[in-house]
């Protein structure tokens, strides 16, 4: 109680009664009131300056939080960045792939009876120059030695070799191969064969022509379809020279195949066809 | 004879006035920190009274005059820039500076341990102030959600800030006895 009677107390506890129940009751009367108004308008800049500085922190902290955000945008984009490739790859492959069998489609109008079936290369041959492939098709899928195998653009070669789940395919620029052929523009026949010195070059030649057949530069050279391993009217290829062979008189042509063969892939086998 | 008493008034009325600016001084850089600052940065949700932690320190470091004093500006200025409406600060901020300063003033150490009791009783203070004005403000009151929502987070954070004050403190109040 002597606490109370402290004439300090006292004054001090009159003075904030007072500081409450004035600043109270102009409130109430809907009035700021003086001494408030005076205390806030003298720390106004003060507070304007707590408020720039608070913005300062606020800006360093979102610049902060907004390079948080970025990196986590930036991976997620990241992520669907690869999604999308990936599909993208995905795609590419499908309309490569569609392509193909579309070109495959109209080479199958042309030649309603052949039965055929699509066959990836999966090697090489180990020589300088790529004339033998194999393929992933074999026995299984129904694949037997010397069935012709062709793309769009004409005759590959026939199948020399089968397995399991594979088989080997020669071309016809090697030596081992012979093709029934003939010139669509004169009606010549002749024999499209490999030949060694040739070979190398990737062509082949065109032998067995009447010393007085119809052939020049530039001449189509179709499957004639005799010998009953390639179907008739395939191209072969185009004739790029022509000389006489003077020992069994007759004409020798150089045929130059429509087919690439370096850049094969895709092929087709010939699994059935009616001659 | 007189004339170094009036030299001696003359130095201890300098002498207040520099200690009146300097607590003047901290109290408003407090204010603004808990109007500008904290209140827009709520730890936890809620705006930690920073000023009754001062108030609390001043008091304790400085005895019941200063904290009586500064309790009644303290409440004075926060009411007049931070809030509206009825002004009850003054008198429980007074209220809390002087007698916490008296108390304080027969303890034996002046440590932190030894500040802790009188921290509870301030938060106790708080939130009864708290409450009280939530009462006067809303017109239906859900105690259990003023509790939840505004009471036990401001007297977290209120808590948390009064623990951390206290050397800034002491700091400030050493520096006070010692130059003036």
């Amino acid at each position: 109680m002597k606490l109370f009677k402290n004439k300090f107390f006292i004054i001090c506890l009159c003075v904030a009664v007072v500081l409450c129940v004035v600043p109270s009751t102009f409130a109430l009367m809907g009035y700021g009131g003086l001494a408030r108004n005076i205390v806030g308008t003298l720390t106004t800049p003060f507070r304007w300056c707590g408020t720039v500085i608070s913005n300062a922190v606020e800006g360093f902290g979102k610049y902060f939080g907004s390079v948080d955000a970025l990196r986590d945008r930036n991976e997620a984009l990241e992520e669907q960045n690869r999604a999308l490739s990936d599909r993208l790859k995905q795609a590419e492959l499908l309309e490569q792939e569609n392509a193909r069998l579309r070109e495959y489609l109209d080479f199958k109008a042309k030649h309603p009876t052949f039965v055929m079936e699509e066959g990836m290369v999966i090697s090489y041959s180990s020589g300088n120059y790529m004339t033998s492939f194999t393929l992933n098709r074999g026995s299984l899928h129904g694949i037997k030695k010397n069935m012709p195998v062709v793309v769009k653009e004409g005759v590959v070669g026939y199948v020399c070799d089968v397995g399991l789940n594979w088989c080997m395919v020669s071309t016809v620029i090697e030596t081992a191969s012979s093709v029934g052929a003939y010139i669509p523009r004169s009606g010549a026949t002749g024999i499209v064969s490999g030949d060694a010195a040739l070979r190398h070059e990737g062509v082949c030649k065109i032998s067995y022509l009447e010393q007085n057949a119809d052939i020049q530069v530039g001449d189509k050279v179709l499957s004639s379809g005799s010998g009953s391993v390639y179907p008739a009217d395939l191209e072969i290829g185009e004739v790029i020279a022509v000389e006489v062979d003077e020992y069994s008189r007759t004409l020798v042509a150089t045929v130059k195949p429509s087919v690439d063969f370096g850049r094969l892939q895709y092929m087709m086998i010939i699994t059935g066809f009616e001659s | 004879m007189s004339k170094m008493i009036l030299g001696h008034r003359a130095q201890t009325r300098a002498r207040s006035v520099r200690y009146t600016i300097l607590v003047s001084l901290l109290l408003v850089f407090v204010a603004v920190l808990q109007v500008t600052f904290f209140s827009r940065f709520r730890l936890l949700g809620a705006v930690p009274d920073l000023m009754i932690c001062t108030v609390l320190c001043l008091a304790f470091f400085c005895g019941r005059y200063v904290g009586g004093v500064s309790g009644i500006g303290a409440g004075f200025l926060i009411e007049a820039i931070g809030s509206h409406g009825i002004s009850l600060l003054p008198l429980c901020y007074f209220l809390i500076g002087y007698l916490i300063g008296h108390y304080a003033r027969g303890s034996v150490r002046r440590s932190y341990l030894s500040y802790l009791p009188y921290l509870a009783t301030v938060l106790f203070f708080r939130m009864a102030i708290t409450v009280f004005y939530a009462c006067i403000n809303y017109e239906t009151v859900n105690l259990l959600q003023i509790l939840l929502q505004s009471v036990l987070p401001e007297l977290l954070v209120t808590a948390i800030a009064g623990c951390v004050i206290y050397f800034p403190m002491l700091l400030f109040c050493g520096m006070l006895e010692k130059k003036l």
